[in-house]
């Protein structure tokens, strides 16, 4: 085997794994919350995306537009949980599920109305990969790890050390109990859906890096994968969805190179489908 | 456009959404089964029926076509559509045995996914589908031969008509038999329809497959009033389009689905004269993907709108009405047990125990419960009584130690098997079919499954009425012994607590089980009402039927009781009669110093 091209599949597996890890920690702490499987979760990444885009577009050095989108989506997120979910709540699951699958094709539906169907690209400049040891590193695999390590150091803080991250920890484990302990609900699920689409929209941000383009129905694409991590590393857990994302990530384009590329992404699913099969809860979880 | 010929296609795409809206109306209206890959059934049957129908290549029509195909069996028609039912059904089969044990939204991702890979395969195997080119000149039954073309697509309608009529009138026939019933219990409280001994999986499973089924047959429909087939054809947004067919029309009802599957298809063709919109036109010519995606934006808004302000459709899912029963009635009583030839204690558990993480829940617990008898089974908060019932009829398997049914070890079975035995139990708190009606509760019970099979449903139609009118005689009866009459057909969420008591009883002697194991049988019960259900116990008991009951009402017991089995810690504190147990001084310590730490 050509250890070159390994090391190079590495690289591309690592971006992508740190790219569905993000993308998974915001799906799984919207579920740790309100306990339902949010489908229209990849329309996060996708606005996220079109905002840096437009932004960028209006004269923004990339990342401050990558940043603003990130703020804008996350309040976004708050208006629509709010609008479209919290009416359903005490309705169960199938209201719910049905009514986030309906709000993913609106969404990125909007998203093709507006910018056509055509793929877009953000308008990096292009630059040299760095050659270490005989191997190429593209730049943009590069800045997509360290951005995807940052964001997941900042939400193990947020969730360690912060009141809002007990609180939310609390209320995932136990609403009524949290509530009665005097933890306001309402304010937690508000700060939880504007953490889960801020999350989302940075991982869409890093998905158009990673993979050059951007398209309307890139997030509800992406979704089965980033279900894949989330049950993988155990639903609920953000350090779960993390490991999850990297093997997801790594998975994928170890696939993609060495057995089909056809199938790089239908190896997620049928992962997907055996992790749910031998172990409901994921690798991580224990918890019913 | 000519109106009638648009018209026609209307109505032809309705049917055939209305047969893909009744199959997933078996699998989720009736199963419960969250399927949200509900579109794979239908590719799958649209390509199988498709392959088996089309010229072999090499053969003159294939030249002259100039097609590319790899596979072609040139079967007449009706064998493509057999096959496509079967595909569908099978692809169900291979679903529902790998994922029967998922639940709710595990299982609306699972499938989710399982037609994703469904579509991967079919846009990859581009030897066998030609990907994203598809595949054209798809054989047309009767095109050409039997019909002119001008005449064609009416023709077709007819035959649509006739069959999805036909299959929509023998699903709707099981829907609302034993098999039907059962299903909509399942929906209710699968756990509840395992211990009145029904193999739930297994009905879980054939109604998974009718559904799949029905898809696969839908998909036939579809590819030859076409004649093409591509991919593209099944991507997630068909399975959605399906659900709002289903939940526009009235989840559970199968007239009212696929009045919903024509309303879908009108309001998704009404959205192609989008375009007639003035303003809409300019908008559309620099951006053609506009019109296509609002149309996909309305829907999406729809299917929320639905969910949000009409769930039940424009023909909800209404309580059935019993029909009135004309004959003898039969005993209620446990004539079977009187049969029983075996001696010695009916039921015998040897130190079982079960832990839950550090705590041992039930602790080394071995009694014997007389044949013939009410025993009472006793003690304080937390004592391990209702885990031991659990334990007994198979709700929770036991870490270790064995438990004898008339000398059968029961203890590894699940409670279907220990219902099957002739054991049945209530639950502290009943776990009713809420849906259901307190007479269809008590038919669910009663039915046998003989009379729950598919080939009962359609073949043994003698059979069948002979077998219904015998359980509701059984169900009559329990309810004039329960003085039940007057609620037959409220539905049993309607009741109150003392109600769901004596229905959640009932449920259990309809089976005419040989030993009844009762959580807390009057507990939240008015001094009336559970004297009344005690009478009963009482009477069951005299016609042979053996009690282990669970209850904290002590003058209850020291009334009703042969035998007082005293639990504590997980462990027998005591046993004998009430008088005996009374007196007991570590009895007298257990409760007082329970109530002292307390």
């Amino acid at each position: 085997m050509d250890l070159n091209a390994f090391l190079q599949t590495l690289v591309y597996g690592l971006a992508l794994g740190g790219t569905i890890a993000v993308s998974a920690v915001g799906l799984t702490l919207s579920y740790g919350v309100t306990r339902f499987i949010n489908f229209a979760y990849g329309e996060f990444l996708t606005l996220g995306a079109y905002a840096t885009l437009a932004l960028a577009g209006a004269g923004l050095a990339l990342p401050l537009a990558g940043a603003v989108s990130v703020v804008a989506v996350g309040l976004a997120g708050v208006a629509i949980a709010r609008l479209a979910f919290d009416p359903l709540m005490h309705r169960g699951l199938l209201p719910l599920l049905v009514t986030s699958v309906g709000l993913a094709f609106v969404l990125h539906n909007m998203v093709r109305m507006v910018a056509g169907a055509n793929p877009l690209r953000f308008p990096l400049p292009l630059m040299r990969p760095w050659e270490v040891a005989g191997v190429f590193v593209p730049r943009e695999q590069v800045a997509t790890i360290a951005v995807a390590l940052v964001a997941m150091a900042l939400v193990h803080l947020l969730l360690s050390r912060s009141l809002l991250g007990k609180s939310m920890r609390a209320v995932a484990d136990d609403a009524a109990l949290a509530r009665s302990a005097g933890v306001a609900a309402p304010r937690v699920l508000a700060a939880t859906w504007f953490l889960s689409a801020a999350i989302g929209a940075l991982g869409g941000i890093l998905l158009a890096v990673t993979q050059v383009t951007l398209d309307p129905a890139m997030g509800w694409r992406f979704l089965l994968v980033v279900f894949a991590a989330v049950l993988l590393g155990g639903i609920g857990s953000p350090y779960g969805a993390m490991l999850g994302g990297l093997i997801v990530g790594l998975g994928v384009e170890l696939g993609a190179t060495y057995v089909s590329a056809d199938y790089a992404y239908a190896f997620a699913f049928v992962l997907l489908i055996l992790v749910l099969l031998a172990r409901p809860r994921g690798l991580m979880g224990g918890r019913t | 456009m000519d109106l009638l010929a648009f018209a026609t296609s209307l109505i032809t795409l309705g049917l055939i959404y209305g047969l893909l809206a009744v199959g997933l109306n078996v699998q989720f209206g009736f199963a419960g089964v969250l399927n949200f890959g509900y579109v794979a059934f239908f590719a799958v049957g649209a390509f199988t029926s498709a392959l088996a129908t089309l010229p072999p290549p090499g053969s003159p029509a294939y030249v002259e076509a100039g097609a590319q195909y790899a596979l072609g069996l040139d079967l007449p028609w009706l064998a493509g559509f057999a096959l496509a039912g079967l595909a569908g059904g099978l692809l169900a089969l291979v679903i529902g045995l790998t994922s029967v044990r998922l639940r709710t939204h595990y299982l609306a991702v699972a499938s989710f996914a399982m037609a994703e890979v469904v579509r991967y395969a079919l846009s990859n195997e581009t030897w066998l589908t030609r990907g994203e080119f598809g595949i054209s000149g798809i054989p047309q039954p009767g095109h050409g031969t039997y019909v002119p073309t001008e005449l064609y697509a009416y023709a077709y309608l007819v035959g649509c008509v006739a069959i999805v009529g036909g299959l929509v009138w023998a699903v709707r026939q099981a829907s609302e038999l034993p098999f039907g019933r059962l299903l909509r219990a399942i929906r209710d409280d699968e756990l509840a329809a395992r211990t009145l001994g029904k193999r739930t999986a297994r009905t879980k499973l054939q109604a998974l497959m009718i559904g799949g089924a029905l898809g696969g047959l839908a998909g036939s429909l579809w590819t030859h009033s076409l004649g093409v087939v591509h991919v593209g054809q099944f991507v997630p947004i068909v399975t959605f389009q399906i659900w709002l067919a289903m939940l526009l029309g009235g989840t559970g009802n199968h007239l009212g689905v696929l009045i919903g599957a024509f309303l879908l298809i009108v309001i998704r063709e009404g959205t192609r004269f989008l375009d007639a919109v003035p303003g809409l036109s300019a908008v559309a010519e620099s951006n053609p993907s506009f019109v296509p995606s609002l149309r996909f934006v309305l829907i999406g808004l729809l299917l929320m709108v639905v969910v949000r302000f009409f769930p039940h459709g424009v023909r909800p899912d209404r309580p059935r009405t019993a029909p009135a029963f004309t004959g003898d009635l039969p005993a209620v009583a446990a004539a079977q047990a009187a049969q029983d030839a075996v001696e010695g204690p009916i039921l015998s558990v040897r130190a079982v125990t079960k832990r839950f993480g550090g705590l041992a829940a039930v602790d080394g617990a071995s009694l014997d419960v007389a044949r013939g008898r009410i025993t009472g089974l006793i003690g304080p908060n937390g004592a391990g009584k209702s885990t031991l019932l659990d334990l007994v009829s198979g709700v929770q398997r036991p870490d270790a130690g064995t438990v004898y049914l008339n000398r059968r070890p029961i203890a590894a079975l699940p409670p279907e098997a220990t219902a099957q035995a002739g054991l049945a139990r209530t639950f502290q708190n009943p776990r009713l079919f809420g849906h259901l009606t307190v007479w269809e509760n008590l038919m669910v019970a009663g039915a046998d499954a003989r009379s729950e099979s598919l080939a009962t449903t359609w073949l043994r139609v003698a059979g069948r009425r002979a077998l219904e009118h015998e359980i509701a005689g059984r169900a009559e009866a329990v309810l004039a012994f329960l003085a039940l009459s007057g609620l037959r057909d409220e539905p049993a969420a309607h009741l109150s607590g003392g109600q769901r008591k004596l229905l959640d009883l009932g449920r259990q002697m309809i089976r005419r089980p040989s030993l009844m194991l009762l959580d807390e049988p009057a507990a939240g019960v008015n001094r009336t009402l559970a004297n009344r259900i005690f009478e009963h116990i009482g009477e069951l008991n005299r016609q042979g039927t053996s009690f282990l009951i669970v209850e904290h009402e002590m003058d209850l017991v020291m009334r009703w009781c042969d035998r007082v089995i005293v639990m504590h810690q997980g462990g027998v504190l005591a046993q004998g009669t009430p008088a005996e147990v009374q007196r007991d001084p570590a009895v007298i310590e257990a409760y007082l110093g329970g109530g002292r730490a307390a």
